[in-house]
């Protein structure tokens, strides 16, 4: 999906403008609404990890096309693009597992570093369905809920560590190698990783946001509420045991740092946010 | 009347003198027999002559020299090394004593060498006549040969074998590496640097001394490095992108990495661009626009030649 959508805010945008087009030129059927939202800020990867973890910001910018069965209940489908960010912190973090070196001969490849951190950012095309109840008159209350589905656009991340340490235990020999570096084993102080690719699943989230809609002329509304999306499954349901720091022979001096969301150091990824809605609508 | 002595003997040189007024003086071990006379006169008859054997011991316990294998110490210390040759095993040695000492276990004796380490001989010495006592320890070592104990990596590390499983039994705590006799090293391994054109020099002898868990410190025999060369080599990154750098990286022989010749061709044949190299580490620049999804990359060196599809993205 990554491929196509090279820029859903403008994909988004478009498509708002359209609609908008459209629904002015449909005249005045209040049985339907067209809104555009911005959420935030609160938007992020939630993970058990056996280290810390900074929850970051997002936002989300959307457009809705609500039904209304009657005055005070309307069903809603929406598109909408939202952002989430976290970064996984470890004061201490090592590893160890057999790897066999570029003379074919086996050994305990270890790693250890120190003050990790790594940044998550992931984009996600949501489309929600809800249901929304509102009293009557025109500074109402309303009330919606329902679930969402999320397929992931963009995904990234980005290590740093102040000090790793790779090295090479061979029991045949009862020895540790430290160096030489070519070889995969080094000492490297602020180290950043390369922008790498992060691949998750379509997300699942229950949602439900709630606050006051103002009429503010005669066919337009402003919605000022606030609002939680609690994802509900493993975004990351694959195989998660590979590497934190993988080793490959035919390439040593360059290791391969894979995201904790790809190691047992982190697991049960979900999608959470939380924070103020702001809707323009047009009945 | 007066008495007089005479001796005999029957060694070659006598034990002791004795004067005629019976003085006697020691001169070595052996055995003589004095013999006391009383000559008459006009009055009296001569004494039967009376004979007694004079057995002299010594009390010296000089060892002379000893030697080892091939090689003689003369005047020796009380605790004396001898490190074995490359390949030496078994010495014979040999204590010289010239005072007829008693020497424990014997005069001649040989030190079973069975694997690397150091032997301890107790050499005991008692004078002749018992009452003086020496000792000597004999300490004959017996060195590794260097790929023995030494495993070679990447043509850039020696490190020595600590697994008392695959190692003989040995159990190190210490090292010191040496290279032409000068210390270069004190870990368990030693690399000739961090960069995969730092080598091992072929031209250099390498030895490692080894100290054991008790504190004995042995040594390996001295050794040459031989290079190896996989003679493989590698592309990197592939896939790559368009005008970015691929890095050819040829673990070839020294004389066969002169006049390396790198082509680019495109899938259709057509050359790109050469490369002259004689690095092991060669960066390409990739031209910044191609009508071709992949290169062909051919190395061309002496004898030998290797090519490697590309992919450009």
């Amino acid at each position: 999906m990554k491929k196509y959508i090279h820029n859903p805010i403008k994909s988004l945008t478009t498509i708002a403008a359209l609609i908008l087009i459209c629904v002015n030129s449909y005249g005045q059927d209040k049985k339907q609404e067209i809104s555009i939202a911005i959420g935030g800020p609160f938007s992020y990867l939630d993970y058990h990890s056996a280290g810390g973890k900074v929850a970051g910001n997002g936002f989300n910018a959307g457009i809705r096309y609500s039904y209304y069965l009657n005055e005070g209940l309307s069903i809603g489908i929406s598109a909408e693009y939202q952002t989430y960010n976290s970064s996984g912190k470890f004061g201490y973090l090592a590893g160890q597992y057999m790897a066999t070196d570029a003379e074919d001969e086996n050994f305990q490849f270890r790693y250890k570093a120190s003050n990790f951190r790594e940044e998550q950012k992931l984009g996600y095309i949501n489309i929600p369905i809800q249901l929304q109840f509102e009293t009557p008159g025109t500074s109402k209350l309303y009330l919606a809920g329902g679930f969402k589905v999320g397929f992931a656009v963009s995904g990234t991340y980005e290590t740093r560590m102040q000090y790793l340490t790779t090295s090479g235990y061979y029991p045949q020999y009862n020895v540790e190698l430290f160096s030489p570096a070519f070889a995969g084993f080094a000492s490297t102080d602020n180290l950043k990783t390369a922008k790498e690719d992060l691949d998750t699943d379509v997300s699942y989230s229950a949602i439900i946001e709630t606050g006051l809609k103002q009429k503010i002329s005669d066919r337009n509304w402003i919605y000022i509420g606030v609002y939680l999306d609690y994802g509900l499954n493993n975004i990351y349901d694959k195989d998660n045991t590979k590497n934190l720091i993988e080793y490959h022979p035919e390439q040593p001096v360059q290791l391969q740092y894979n995201s904790i969301i790809e190691t047992p150091f982190a697991n049960d990824l979900k999608l959470i946010s939380y924070g103020l809605k702001l809707r323009f609508a047009m009945h | 009347m007066p008495v007089r002595y005479s001796f005999t003997y029957a060694s070659a040189l006598p034990a002791a003198t004795v004067s005629a007024s019976g003085f006697v003086n020691l001169l070595r071990s052996g055995q003589l027999e004095i013999t006391a006379h009383q000559d008459g006169d006009a009055n009296y008859l001569a004494a039967a002559d009376v004979s007694q054997i004079l057995v002299i011991k010594n009390n010296d316990v000089t060892v002379t020299s000893i030697t080892i294998g091939g090689e003689v110490f003369n005047n020796p210390a009380k605790d004396i090394t001898y490190l074995l040759e490359c390949g030496e095993n078994n010495p014979n040695i040999s204590i010289l004593n010239n005072t007829n000492a008693t020497i424990t276990p014997s005069a001649n004796f040989i030190v079973q060498t069975p694997k690397p380490g150091i032997y301890t001989q107790n050499v005991g010495i008692t004078s002749q006549d018992g009452s003086t006592t020496a000792n000597y320890i004999i300490r004959v070592e017996k060195p590794f040969g260097f790929y023995d104990i030494v495993k070679q990596k990447f043509n850039n590390v020696l490190l020595v074998n600590n697994n008392p499983q695959t190692n003989g039994g040995y159990e190190f705590v210490a090292y010191q590496w040496f290279k032409n006799g000068q210390l270069i090293g004190t870990g368990q391994y030693y690399t000739a640097g961090d960069d995969v054109s730092n080598v091992l020099d072929p031209n250099a002898v390498y030895s490692v001394k080894m100290t054991t868990k008790d504190g004995s410190v042995l040594q390996t025999c001295e050794s040459v490095i031989t290079i190896q060369n996989s003679l493989t080599a590698k592309l990197y990154p592939n896939p790559v992108e368009i005008g970015k750098t691929l890095t050819v990286e040829a673990d070839f022989p020294a004389e066969d990495l002169q006049n390396m010749q790198i082509s680019l061709y495109t899938v259709s044949g057509k050359l790109i661009k050469t490369v002259q190299s004689s690095s092991v580490i060669t960066e390409i620049q990739l031209p910044q626009a191609t009508e071709s999804n992949m290169y062909l990359v051919v190395l061309e060196s002496g004898s030998i030649k290797k090519s490697f599809k590309v992919i450009v993205k």
